[in-house]
């Protein structure tokens, strides 16, 4: 009895051992002694080839198409290593956090912040000072300082994170050739409704009509309709149409929005005392009138994106607010009119001043790195203006000096863009490059010393030539050089607006949100998401105001103002503390 | 001494039967036994990155919470109304299988038991665009019955909510009828057939022979499923909810394990994610022996 008492016993043991190791002992990796600690790049014992992985969450996998890339072979040759990367989900990333085995140098978002601090992942920046001169460098303070002050648990002198494409003051003003979103409509049909000018939702949903008029199938026998919700992105749909509607950036969810003009913080469906129309009651207005209309995809609530994509390139859809789902049927339809085009609506998504670079995008050096040095002259390199000009737009010979004493992209560089029998060479120039892009650390905007902008693609002249049929059509019309200068036009008549006014900072410095608000605020998405139909789909205005009614007291009832209350002292905190530091 | 000697010669056979059963031991201790200690995580605020020990205490808040959650309750009605149905549909792949055994003709017979079985190897995404494919509002047989005049033109039983429990309910079965009725194929293949013999000597026909031979041969078997299933009460898995769970359908589609799934995984709460799978487990084992006692009240003998 004793025996089988003892056995009992000592497997309990074994299993609370086994568990507890695997419940992320993972603490830190040791930290180095001072003495360790290179003085200057020279210290660092290049001589050694090594391997260093970057993984993030905004990041792909390396290995797929041509990697390395001429840009990131650049890389490696300076500081001889191979770099891999690795795409990271939030459940893969809390796994190697928790195992302490992650990339060497590691992207996250700011719900991660508290457990790589706490459990001592990241390496302090500041210690490595002397070898990272681009990280630390005078442009570079005001982002920096942030990271100081809201990013690194209040530990004084202590800077873990830095963030990619911050722009500087020298940024120049960028409105790209084409708009990425507003009033997406086809080109041909619109050009045989007689462009008619579009001013706000109701102009475009006239639009839309005459255009279904006009085009009611598809040359299948399909019925065509003006756009769909995408359910797989949460409210994105209805507040993103929104925020371009009536000028707001959205956070995260969406249940809260930032005004671009006062950068107050609006809570976006409890609308309760906000004079005006939030971005989700203008999305949510916006597909009520298209369901009335009968323009709305009958399949509104069970789209998602690969849906979406299909039905753009069967030619199903009008119309749209993003160019995300029709590159395929622009692709099938390239040199014709038959092409997607984006019109400006009221708030034209560029130019934003990403002073702290962007939000919610994180790299640090793991702590756990077999090669911290090596890791962290890597990450410098990808914060500098050489390497953000390498990744935007290419490595030394494919841009020059022109005769002007300025640099340009080389015609063979800008026609190797436009021709498909090229496109093996175009992807292993690694110029553009999504993956790279992710962790370049300058704004394409901002200028270098040699006075040409980081990206060279920027230049009028070279727009122009990556115009396609439907755009030049377009440009010929109105009499313009690019698409986007219409959204340019606009703004100078006052008509629209962009970012230049608002401030991404402050949504950066939020305190980390409370479980329970989180808790608050998953559920209140979840109460709209099924509020929606009774909403979208109802057929008069009293149907809709009674649904909205409902709606609020559902929220009410789910503590939304406990959550309303504590964004709105968080983001007042927030905006002071920049604000302060600002005149420091 | 008659007997040690008795037992030594026994003793190797049975080391023999140990070493062949070690590798399940092992699989089951460590995928089955191990993974319980996670249940620690409900007792801490736990931070993704941070070791647990390193991580605040907090008792039973999180099982506090859950008795306030509202969500619990309409995903464990809904999860109680999906496991109801699929207990009383349960005898379905006994009669499949009783009625594939009545099929004489060795080639159909394969058919349809390969036919039926197949749809066990879709998964889920594969099954979702299928039906996305024949039941959204242009789907082939949305159209069909649209010209049948059965319905609206545009509408899809995919937004359905009314239609949610018995039409996810005949997707999970038409996916798994044919796997579940091969081990009841099993049974009646063990049948002696001198007890059909006798009944057709008797005068039984096809159907009386399945009555009387086959149906009681397989209830041991049903039994047995029955009560393991129960075990398996509110382990309805997700995949299938989530990926039909759209704004319409949402409220009557979220069980419990597409619940945990949204909060654990989607908001990053472990801890409380955690808890309500404690509470799910616990269930779960007091389900099981509670339908164990029941069958022993009943046939006089336990099955664990």
């Amino acid at each position: 009895m004793k025996r089988k008492k003892l056995a009992v016993l000592i497997c309990a043991v074994a299993l609370a051992a086994t568990s507890i190791t695997g419940c992320g002992v993972g603490s830190g990796g040791d930290s180095k002694a001072a003495k360790d600690i290179p003085k200057s790049a020279d210290d660092v014992d290049l001589s050694k080839h090594v391997d260093i992985s970057i993984g993030g969450l905004s990041l792909g996998d390396s290995g797929k198409d041509a990697w390395p890339t001429e840009v990131i072979k650049a890389v490696e040759d300076k500081f001889n290593c191979s770099i891999t990367t690795k795409a990271y989900d939030t459940e893969s990333l809390n796994l190697d956090l928790t195992g302490g085995n992650t990339t060497d140098i590691v992207q996250i978002s700011d719900e991660n912040i508290a457990g790589v601090l706490k459990g001592g992942h990241a390496v302090n920046l500041i210690d490595y000072k002397n070898i990272a001169p681009n990280i630390f460098a005078e442009p570079m303070e005001f982002r920096n300082n942030i990271m100081q002050k809201f990013k690194s648990e209040g530990e004084e002198g202590a800077q873990y994170f830095v963030t990619p494409r911050v722009s500087f003051e020298n940024q120049k003003e960028n409105y790209g050739a084409r708009l990425q979103y507003g009033y997406v409509v086809r080109w041909d049909l619109y050009k045989a409704i007689g462009c008619p000018e579009i001013n706000n939702d109701d102009d475009y949903i006239n639009a839309c009509l005459k255009m279904k008029e006009i085009y009611p199938k598809t040359e299948n026998g399909d019925e065509t309709y003006a756009m769909s919700a995408y359910n797989d992105s949460g409210l994105h749909s209805y507040f993103f149409k929104g925020c371009l509607a009536e000028g707001f950036i959205n956070l995260e969810g969406g249940l809260y929005v930032q005004d671009v003009t006062t950068n107050d913080l609006v809570a976006d469906v409890y609308d309760e005392g906000y004079d005006g129309t939030t971005p989700f009651w203008s999305g949510v207005e916006f597909y009520n009138k298209l369901y009335k209309a009968g323009l709305l995809d009958p399949d509104n609530f069970i789209t998602k994106s690969e849906d979406l994509t299909e039905k753009y390139t069967k030619g199903q859809y009008l119309g749209g607010t993003t160019n995300w789902f029709y590159s395929n049927y622009n692709t099938n339809n390239a040199g014709t009119d038959k092409e997607y085009i984006v019109l400006p609506s009221k708030l034209g998504w560029c130019n934003e001043p990403n002073r702290a670079g962007y939000s919610g995008k994180y790299f640090f050096v793991s702590s756990h790195s077999k090669n911290v040095d090596r890791a962290v002259m890597v990450l410098d390199y990808l914060q500098s203006g050489e390497f953000s000009r390498m990744s935007d737009s290419g490595v030394e010979g494919r841009w020059e000096k022109g005769d002007d004493g300025m640099p340009h992209l080389t015609k063979d560089t800008i026609a190797m863009k436009t021709d498909s029998s090229r496109s093996d060479e175009w992807k292993e120039s690694g110029i553009g490059d999504t993956n790279t892009g992710n962790f370049t650390g300058w704004s394409p905007d901002n200028v270098l010393d040699d006075g040409g902008c980081v990206s060279l693609w920027q230049e009028e002249s070279v727009m122009k030539d990556s115009l396609t049929a439907a755009e030049k059509g377009l440009c010929e019309q109105f009499g313009i050089n690019l698409p986007s200068d219409l959204l340019k036009q606009r703004i100078e008549s006052g008509k629209s607006i962009d970012q230049r006014d608002s401030d991404g900072t402050i949504r950066m410095c939020l305190e980390t949100t409370p479980k329970d608000v989180v808790r608050i605020d998953s559920n209140c998405t979840e109460i709209v998401t099924k509020a929606l139909p009774s909403l979208v789909q109802a057929k008069t205005d009293k149907e809709f105001t009674d649904a909205k009614e409902a709606l609020m007291q559902q929220l009410k009832d789910a503590n939304v103002e406990t959550s309303v209350k504590w964004w709105q002292e968080a983001w007042k905190t927030s905006k002071a503390a920049v604000e302060k530091l600002e005149t420091e | 001494m008659r007997q040690k000697t008795a037992l030594a010669i026994k003793r190797p056979k049975d080391y023999k039967l140990l070493w062949m059963a070690l590798p399940f031991i092992a699989v089951v201790f460590l995928f089955s036994y191990v993974p319980i200690f996670g249940w620690i995580y409900a007792f801490f605020d736990y931070v993704p990155g941070v070791s647990v020990t390193k991580c605040d205490f907090v008792g039973w808040d999180y099982f506090k919470l859950i008795l306030t959650d509202a969500n619990v309750l309409r995903s464990l009605k809904n999860t109680v109304i999906f496991a109801i149905i699929s207990i009383c549909l349960s005898p379905l792949p006994m009669l499949l299988a009783i009625l594939m055994n009545e099929i004489r003709n060795g080639p159909v017979k394969k058919f349809v038991q390969t036919f039926t079985t197949m749809p066990n190897f879709i998964s889920w995404v594969i099954i979702f665009s299928l039906a996305t494919a024949l039941f959204a509002s242009d789907g082939l047989i949305t159209g069909w019955l649209a010209s049948l005049g059965v319905g609206k033109t545009g509408d899809t039983i995919l937004a359905s909510n009314d239609a949610v429990y018995w039409f996810q309910t005949c997707l999970g079965l038409w996916k798994s009828l044919g796997w579940n009725s091969i081990i009841y194929m099993a049974a009646i293949s063990g049948i002696d057939q001198e007890q059909y013999e006798a009944a057709r000597v008797d005068g039984a026909g096809y159907f009386k022979c399945a009555l009387h031979v086959t149906l009681p041969a397989m209830m041991e078997t049903f039994v047995v499923l029955f009560i393991l299933n129960i075990g398996n009460f509110l382990n309805t898995g997700y995949e299938q909810y989530m990926l039909f769970k759209n704004s319409l359908t949402a409220t009557n589609i979220e069980v419990l394990d597409l619940y945990v799934y949204r909060i654990g995984l989607q908001n990053m709460d472990y801890s409380y994610g955690v808890a309500i799978s404690v509470v799910k487990s616990v269930v779960s084992i007091s389900l099981v022996v509670i339908a164990n006692l029941i069958a022993k009240k009943i046939r006089g003998k336990t099955v664990i």
